[in-house]
């Protein structure tokens, strides 16, 4: 009953909005910055738009997110599909600041011209444009319960300025005038019948917020009101958020110095009390979100080194800081969707980035960080809303974008070695329940042992010495890009596809574009040698190649080629690296001295652990729920299936299997593996529990499913296995996943499948064969 | 109508007063540069602003070029009847009387958003010198590279240009935090100097010494005197506002403005010989390079959306203020560095902070002598003509050196 009452007041407070909405400034009236929804986890845009230029943040209400441009344009676009659906023009001028709101039938917005004006939510007709000041506007709107307030902002210096509140239509309920620096980014925030803001001068206001009666000021400095003042507290220049019972927000006095707080406030007296805290974090404008005992916060000015911090909301001490190379000058977004709290932040520079923490109790785990294409300065933060986040950027003067990102993952598309960055070899698409064939390509050299990788309706196929760009649905040809190959090895790669390019390794690493094959940059392995059997392994803006028996592993800049770090490893290094979070995993082995495999630092190559292996790790780990899993080869009888703790290599099971450098593929909790060198050992494929590693299924010898070359793929239920026969494929098999029996099978193809879109791809005898969907033979055969 | 002070007829009468008596006791200053020269920002390496030259007593153009990207906020320079324009990522040569294009180079410029008016090209025996990314030395007949020099730090110039003098460029590298002397033929470092906070100035050179500024949101800044040979401190002065620009140096003086981000800013008389502040006066914010013409500083100020803007003439050597425009005119803007020539002083206007508008002043009274709805960004003027900058294109008025 509470948690309806409460449910109640607040769709009375915030308006007609739901809980996925994030209709204006740090999500709700009490500016927690903390949404139950998920937010991605393998980022990709989904779309993006051009916008004049992007100072605020994007709101996101009732299906459409709506973003404020530079020019003073509001527009308004579909949040699924990124079209535009409405644009309303307001006088403004180059740099707005202030973050409108939604009510969910109309919203709000003001401009550094001074302009406050309201639209229909869904159609943008406007109801109300009111000219309000000549000191322009650069806080965040708050929109609570049929009114918004809003404060004017730094312009002409020291001088009587204005709290507003207005109704609806524009008309004003109640001003408060002071004498003040002015309100940029000071938005308010409400507790009981109060509204909270801060000044530029370092002074706190509680106001009745139904007449705009002063219930309390407080200066940061006045010790004779809260034992934790400064005798410097610098300017208010960030919001105040409410959560329990006490206000946050933080101030700083210069690009070094500044400070988070908590002040208790009473909800029934609107007063500011003696409890809570002052930190001294370094300068901040960053407004605090707050879950559970811990108080996040963005620091750092433009031009300075930055840092997403977290602190004990008990004590203001400091529990962790996640350093970044600029200042977080926005406020961070949190999603409680998982078990620890994700917290999202924007770095201010020009080519600014978006984090994604994940907070790990003593420290902060970098999930993901995701440099959107354009170079843009990002001064806004971002909104969670569905699953999918929202931020913009500004290019120059005249040019901006809005991003939206949802989860890799849930996009229809197979784009790496083994459907992901972890190489898990699952996919959530459909698959075919029938061996009927949507088409056969022809004999386009298609390397025996490959796989292939789709998306865009692509399929991207290794042909030895060209790498071929078919049709996804209709299997044409659409482009080839010649290149070195040399000669020597058994599997070859498999292209990786990462945010509009393909990428492989032979004699350099190949950065193609994906739409028309030409190519974008080359690197040359330093060492000179080729990758063997080995394919890029693609996160967070980071590519992870190999070249062999050069020994080393090399990090490069997904964007330029440039080289991040190499490490150098015992052996040959053959690996697809597989990179989960910030930790990338690959090995290296040596004939009659087994092999090592080693876990290092995404960010900057360094090694966190490494274990010996007795067998060779030839092959590729796949790694889920912080396991590692992966085969060692064996040249004089069974290999191994390793499963190992992603935190500190310790071996949690060993499982005999044929000897293989097949990937794990992971799905429900169990793990799937091919094996056996025909002629020399039994061809199988196997099911474990991942968990414990206790077999669950195993295919029968005689049946001769399975191979060391092939990697399994997982969808809907169906495992998909290939059959060797010798160097070549002699059949594919759809197992049911759960007892390891034939459900439709193809007696060519077997090369490791990949599912995309509803289709299994798979290869041999040079053809590239494409099950599911409608039958159609576009390989002109 | 557009100076506040002189407003009444009293006033007007002491300026005149004053005026005179400052100027005979000031002797003139004695260039070494061509009066048909404008070789670096604010003309010399002291940062003067002011040019022997005649200057154009209407505003008929003699050419306008195309909209070629040209800086806002920059000047140009001119020297061997060529015209050099900051065009944001590439320096282009305009032939003087004609404004022809002559050869464009391209540059990596600083990408940092606070990059807001760029350098000033510098010009100095056949060189041309930038400072983007790189500082880049330029050959002025074709625009080949010379030389270039990368910033150990990494960091790029903002709105800090290279100073030409007695053989050497001085640089600043923002937020790298340093100034560096390089030798102006090979470009090598000869010394660099840390500050603290954003080394934001193009400096200035005068004396023996060389005269920058550091300084940080809400830490206001420092002022040094640095030798020009040893690049050893000298004297430094911690000032509150924020100095933003450069300094403009007579014999003994150095003059320069602070920012204020939060209300009026100042302008300040600082000894040369140690550094010791000897006036200080309001004025509207800026980061204006002060104009020194016959023992008169000309500056302006104001930020659009921010404050007002004026400009302003004080006695250079006591601070007393001379004239100043109205408000209400909204002459003058904060990246704007008047120039002074032939007894008017030339000064831009913004709306919105673009410019849209180039005004002559009588240097004496702050009167409009002529202006001109187009261009106002810091001014040049060089063999009788002005240039100035104005939505992507260069505005040359007067009859030029090859007029009858």
């Amino acid at each position: 009953m509470k948690a309806i009452l409460i449910l109640l007041s607040f769709i009375f407070l915030f308006g007609n909005v739901s809980a996925s909405d994030w209709p204006q400034f740090q999500k709700d009236g009490f500016h927690s910055g903390v949404s139950p929804d998920q937010i991605p986890y393998h980022p990709l845009i989904l779309w993006s738009a051009d916008v004049q230029r992007v100072d605020a943040t994007p709101i996101v209400s009732s299906g459409l997110v709506y973003v404020l441009a530079g020019n003073g344009s509001l527009s308004a676009f579909d949040k699924q599909s990124g079209g535009l659906v409405w644009l309303s023009r307001m006088d403004g001028w180059v740099f707005q600041t202030s973050t409108p709101a939604s009510s969910g039938k109309a919203v709000f917005a003001a401009t550094d011209s001074g302009i406050l004006a309201a639209f229909i939510a869904q159609t943008g007709e406007e109801l109300c444009n009111r000219s309000l000041t000549d000191k322009r506007f650069e806080a965040p709107l708050t929109y609570l319960d049929g009114r918004i307030y809003l404060g004017e902002g730094s312009a002409y210096g020291t001088g009587e300025k204005k709290y507003i509140c207005l109704f609806e239509n524009g008309t004003e309920c109640w001003n408060l005038t002071t004498q003040t620096k002015g309100y940029m980014w000071c938005g308010a925030c409400t507790s009981g019948e109060y509204l909270i803001f801060g000044q530029n001068d370092g002074k706190l206001l509680s106001l009745n917020r139904s007449r705009g009666e002063v219930a309390d000021e407080l200066n940061l400095n006045d010790s004779t009101r809260i034992s934790f003042s400064r005798p410097n507290p610098g300017r208010i220049r960030a919001s105040v958020a409410y959560a329990g019972d006490g206000i946050y927000t933080t101030s700083e006095s210069s690009a070094q110095e500044g400070f988070a707080w908590k002040i208790g406030f009473d909800g029934k007296t609107g007063r500011f009390e003696n409890r809570g805290w002052s930190a001294p974090v370094g300068f901040s404008t960053s407004t605090p979100a707050v879950v559970g005992d811990r108080v996040y916060l963005g620091v750092g000015e433009h031009g300075h080194p930055g840092a997403l911090a977290c602190l004990n909301d008990s004590s203001g001490e400091m529990i962790w800081s996640y350093p970044v190379d600029a200042g977080v000058k926005s406020s961070p977004a949190i999603s409680i969707a998982s078990k620890m709290p994700r917290i999202l932040f924007t770095t201010s520079q020009v080519n600014g980035s978006v984090y994604c923490l994940e907070d790990r109790g003593a420290k902060a785990e970098l999930l993901w960080k995701l440099d959107p294409p354009d170079n843009g300065y990002i001064l806004g933060g971002v909104a969670i809303s569905n699953g999918r986040i929202y931020f913009g950027t500004e290019g120059d003067q005249h040019y901006g974008k809005l991003y939206c990102l949802g989860d890799g993952a849930g996009v229809e598309g197979w784009p790496q070695f083994h459907s992901n960055a972890e190489h898990t070899g699952f996919s959530d698409s459909q698959a075919p329940l029938s061996n009927n064939f949507a088409w056969i390509s022809r004999n386009i050299g298609a390397q025996p042992g490959s796989s292939v990788s789709v998306a865009e309706g692509k399929a991207f196929i290794n042909c030895v010495n060209n790498l071929t760009c078919l049709d996804q649905q209709s299997g044409e040809v659409l482009w080839i890009f010649p290149f070195n190959a040399s000669g020597d090895f058994a599997f070859g790669f498999t292209p990786v596809y990462s945010r509009e390019r393909v990428f492989f390794i032979s004699d350099r690493t190949y950065c193609l574009n994906a739409s028309d094959g030409e190519k974008v940059w080359s690197y040359a392995l330093p060492t000179g040698r080729f990758a063997v059997d080995a394919s890029p392994g693609i996160a967070d803006g980071r590519i992870v190649v190999s070249d062999w028996d050069g020994h080393h592993y090399y990090c490069l800049d997904e964007v330029t080629g440039k080289e991040l770090w190499n490490f150098t490893v015992d052996g040959n290094a053959q690996s697809t690296p597989a990179i989960a979070g910030s930790r990338v995993v690959f090995a290296a082995w040596d004939w009659g001295l087994g092999g090592k495999i080693y876990c290092a630092h995404l960010g900057n190559g360094s090694e966190i652990w490494n274990i010996s292996t007795e067998n060779s790790p030839c092959g590729s780990a796949a790694i889920q729920d912080e396991t590692v899993y992966m085969a060692t080869y064996n040249f004089n009888g069974d290999g191994d299936l390793l499963a190992l703790s992603l935190a500190n290599g310790s071996v949690l099971w060993k499982a005999q299997v044929s000897p293989t450098d097949s990937t794990p593929a992971l799905a429900g909790g169990r793990v799937y593996l091919c094996g056996g060198c025909q002629g020399f050992s039994e061809l199988l494929t196997y099911c474990f529990a991942a968990s414990s590693g206790e077999l669950i299924w195993r295919t029968p010898a005689k049946e001769r499913i399975g191979d060391w070359r092939c990697s399994p793929a997982y969808a809907d239920g169906l495992l998909f296995a290939g059959r060797a026969n010798f160097t070549e494929y002699g059949g594919i098999f759809a197992l049911n996943a759960s007892n390891g029996e034939t459900a439709w099978s193809y007696p060519e193809g077997g090369s490791s499948p990949a599912v995309a879109g509803g289709m299994v791809f798979t290869i041999g005898q040079g053809r590239v064969y494409a099950f599911g969907n409608s039958r159609q033979e576009g390989g002109l055969e | 109508m557009n100076t506040a002070n002189a407003a009444n007829a009293a006033n007007a009468f002491l300026a005149w007063v004053i005026v005179a008596l400052v100027m005979a006791f000031i002797p003139v200053c004695i260039s070494t540069e061509s009066e048909g020269d404008w070789p670096q920002f604010h003309m010399d390496p002291q940062h003067k602003g002011a040019s022997l030259s005649s200057a154009p007593n209407s505003n008929q153009t003699a050419w306008i070029s195309e909209n070629i990207g040209a800086q806002e906020g920059s000047s140009v320079s001119v020297a061997e009847g060529r015209v050099f324009v900051n065009c944001i990522d590439r320096l282009v040569c305009l032939d003087q009387s004609s404004g022809q294009v002559l050869w464009n180079a391209s540059f990596r410029a600083t990408p940092d958003t606070c990059q807001v008016w760029g350098f000033s090209p510098a010009y100095d025996d056949g060189k041309v010198f930038l400072s983007g990314s790189c500082t880049v030395c330029l050959n002025a007949s074709d625009g080949r590279e010379l030389w270039s020099f990368a910033p150990p730090t990494g960091r790029g110039s903002v709105d800090g240009g290279p100073a030409v003098a007695e053989g050497r460029v001085v640089v600043s590298d923002w937020d790298g935090h340093h100034y560096y002397c390089l030798d102006e033929e090979t470009g090598k470092e000869l010394w660099n100097f840390p500050v603290e906070g954003n080394a934001q100035s193009t400096p200035a050179v005068g004396g023996g010494k060389v005269i920058f500024a550091g300084w940080e949101w809400g830490l206001g800044g420092k002022i040094y005197g640095v030798g020009l040979d040893s690049g050893s401190e000298i004297w430094n002065l911690s000032t509150k506002n924020s100095p933003c620009g450069s300094v403009a140096l007579s014999q003994d003086v150095a003059y320069l403005t602070a920012y204020s981000f939060e209300g009026d800013g100042d302008v300040m008389a600082v000894s040369l010989e140690n550094g010791s502040l000897l006036w200080q006066e309001s004025i509207i914010r800026t980061d204006s390079t002060p104009v020194l013409a016959g023992g008169l500083l000309y500056v302006c100020g104001g930020t659009d959306g921010f404050s007002d803007k004026a400009t302003y003439c004080f006695d250079a050597k006591t601070g007393d203020l001379i004239w100043k425009t109205l408000e209400d005119d909204g002459i003058g803007e904060w990246r704007c560095s008047p120039a002074y020539a032939d007894g008017l002083l030339f000064v831009g206007q913004t709306e919105n902070m673009n410019y849209t508008a180039l005004h002559a002043l009588n240097a004496s009274t702050g009167e409009m002598v002529w202006s001109y709805p187009a261009g106002g960004s810091s001014p040049a003027v060089a063999g009788s003509m002005v240039f100035t900058i104005g939505s992507g294109k260069v505005y040359a008025f007067g009859q030029g050196r090859n007029a009858p």
